[in-house]
């Protein structure tokens, strides 16, 4: 109770408190604007974190993320096209009721609904991350290194579509992990005589070679000039009887997307999705739903928020990320000098309070920002991508450079950009790159301790009742996706049998 | 297909030569594990993941030929002039200095991209170019290059 009260006090510091509406500003507009996603904005904040105190930046990189699950939802509803890809279910019946001529009754549904599931999220994560963090405590190196694998397996989920690709992806994140010195040996590793490669390859360069760059590279090809006519845009929050009406869907896609948020890999989009669905099911009218009702709203928008929350239990209790966007917050936290996992409960009390409450204080301020926001974001819009594009860039080259001064991270981000564009054009997901350069530090070092200890014998892992349950829960997340395709696959063949 | 067959190829080739990088890292004194351990796994597993998916290339290759080109964009070139642009930045802002770079940068950018209106090339290019010299050197004090000569006295009177 003392750690909460000291975290408010902190966080109602009035640099803190201007850090997060800053933050929930930026958040939405990076969720807001096609182009621009909530991930590639955390990326280009971290380099200006470093002059700032850890708290004080995961406070704005956590408003960022929060704001940026909620803000895909204004253009899904508005033009049909998802701010992020977690707002992809919002489009169903949010654009419906655009056509309708209801998109401020939508955007408000959407408003009240996001901060309601981020709310719910966030008190299930306040009670639940210290709890699994103090079963975590008991954790030795093969312990560790089940869970490295627990959070590698996610790279099948998160590259469902093409299984191997993905699977490269990640390993090739492992191998970019292992450059630089090793630090049980001390010998140099793929450095080449490269001496900004003697400290490993710098985190932040590739991020945001990966996503930021990459997506400039690929917009440049399209037509920029053209620009987005927008009209007056309002919202109007949903009244009691409304809100009475909608408590139900909200509650329950809450609880759904905090669930699946949990759980590594699935992600805000599946929470979305799934929360979606299930309020059809429950629904007395699921024939309604598609055409424009405020459930169909109300569910998604809920779930995802709720989703976002639930994602940092995992990362903040064990130090391994569930979604792309905690990968990257993950290696903010790395860059900072701190290792989120058990330890981070009792080391930093007062940072994870405070990420705590402003998480929690982080949904109030969408609920009375979004609103200001969505009424100025017709002029926002307004600016081509022409303009945008080089300044994304130019914020690239310069947080690459701010990190060690050292131009070399430039081009190594650059080159970085240009791998990402072709390896996204070819179908190769990007997140298990970072999946794979974040925790493959960790799964290599915990692994040649255990095998150290026990004198080269894998079946250490098998005495070790928590690391064999990790390591099945591991197995099970990563052969999931491909079970399911085989399944999915013998269904529709038995499907398609009789009609030939 | 072809593209595709070539970044196959090439991850199997990139993997095999670290692998055969690892074998030069030098032995440790008192244990098997040592520092090739863990890269040889994980190289090994990009072998063999290249090697699949080189086989599910030549497997799918009718579907391939099957799935719709891919819809032309407006200028596939500006990928390549965009690269250019940035690459000579980046070679520029040791000698130039950051502030008269940028102005460059952001004017071959936005020309790159079919902005021509000149009023808002020059507002934007000033606006944004005054906008991070006021952000980095100046607020978060990081020390950006000042170029050498005359453009180091130019950039001198910003930061």
């Amino acid at each position: 109770m003392n750690a909460l009260f000291a975290a408010l006090v902190n966080l109602l510091e009035p640099a803190n408190l201007a850090v997060l509406v800053g933050g929930v500003f930026l958040g939405l507009l990076s969720g807001a604007t096609p182009g621009i996603s909530g991930t590639m904005m955390v990326v280009l904040l971290i380099p200006i974190t470093y002059s700032l105190p850890a708290d004080t930046s995961f406070l704005l990189l956590a408003a960022v993320y929060c704001a940026s699950v909620f803000s895909g939802s204004i253009s899904a509803i508005l033009f049909r096209t998802p701010g992020a890809p977690e707002a992809v279910a919002t489009t169903l019946d949010g654009y419906e009721m655009t056509k309708k001529g209801k998109a401020a009754e939508a955007l408000g549904v959407s408003i009240f609904s996001s901060a309601t599931g981020g709310l719910i999220g966030t008190i299930i994560l306040i009670t639940v991350a210290p709890r699994l963090a103090k079963v975590a405590l008991k954790f030795g190196p093969t312990e560790y290194f089940a869970l490295a694998m627990v959070g590698l397996s996610v790279i099948t989920v998160l590259g469902a579509s093409n299984m191997v690709k993905a699977v490269i992806s990640g390993l090739f994140g492992l191998f970019l992990a292992t450059i630089g010195i090793d630090p049980t040996a001390g010998v140099p590793r793929f450095t080449f005589g490269i001496g900004a490669l003697m400290s490993g390859m710098e985190l932040v360069s590739v991020l945001i070679g990966l996503f930021a760059i990459s997506e400039v590279l690929r917009r440049v090809l399209e037509d920029n000039t053209v620009k987005q006519q927008v009209g007056k845009i309002t919202s109007t929050l949903p009244n009691l009887p409304m809100i009475k009406r909608l408590s139900g869907t909200i509650f329950r896609s809450s609880l759904i997307g905090t669930f699946i948020g949990i759980l590594p890999g699935i992600g805000a989009t599946t929470a979305a999705m799934v929360g979606y669905s299930e309020a059809v099911r429950w629904s007395k009218h699921p024939e309604k739903f598609g055409t424009g009702v405020e459930e169909g709203v109300a569910a998604p928008e809920s779930s995802n928020n709720a989703a976002a929350n639930g994602a940092m239990v995992p990362l903040l209790a064990l130090g391994i990320p569930g979604s792309a966007t905690t990968a990257v917050l993950l290696g903010a936290f790395i860059l900072h000098g701190i290792q989120p996992g058990p330890l981070l409960f009792f080391q930093q009390p007062l940072l994870v309070n405070t990420l705590f409450l402003g998480l929690f204080i982080s949904n109030f301020l969408i609920l009375f920002m979004a609103k200001p926001f969505i009424k100025g974001f017709a002029n926002i819009i307004r600016i081509p991508y022409s303009i945008l594009g080089p300044l994304i860039l130019m914020l690239c080259i310069l947080g690459t450079f701010a990190i060690r001064n050292n131009i070399m991270d430039v081009w190594f981000a650059l080159l970085f950009g240009v791998i990402g564009y072709v390896l996204e054009k070819y179908h190769f997901p990007l997140a298990p790159i970072i999946l794979g350069l974040v925790l493959g530090g960790m799964a290599e070092q915990e692994l040649r301790r255990a095998l150290i200890m026990s004198g080269g014998k894998w079946g250490v892992f098998l005495q070790s009742p928590i690391a064999l349950s990790l390591l099945i829960a591991g197995a099970v997340l990563m052969f999931w996706p491909v079970v399911a395709k085989l399944v999915k696959g013998q269904k529709q063949k038995g499907t398609d049998l009789p009609a030939q | 297909m072809v593209i595709e067959l070539i970044i196959a190829l090439g991850i199997l080739l990139f993997s095999g030569l670290m692998f055969y990088e690892t074998t030069k890292f030098p032995p440790t004194r008192f244990t098997d594990i040592g520092p090739e351990y863990w890269p040889q796994i994980v190289l090994g597993g990009m072998i063999l993941f290249s090697l699949i998916l080189l086989i599910s290339i030549f497997a799918n290759k009718q579907k391939i030929g099957e799935a719709p080109p891919e819809e032309p964009k407006p200028y596939p070139l500006n990928f390549w002039f965009a690269i250019a642009i940035t690459v000579f930045y980046i070679k520029a802002l040791p000698v130039v200095g950051f502030p008269i770079a940028t102005l460059l940068f952001f004017i071959a950018f936005l020309w790159l991209l079919k902005y021509r209106c000149i009023k808002s090339i020059c507002l934007v290019t000033v606006g944004s170019t005054i906008l991070l010299v006021m952000l980095f050197p100046r607020l978060l004090s990081i020390p950006l290059p000042r170029g050498t000569g005359l453009f180091r006295m130019i950039t001198l009177f910003f930061y």
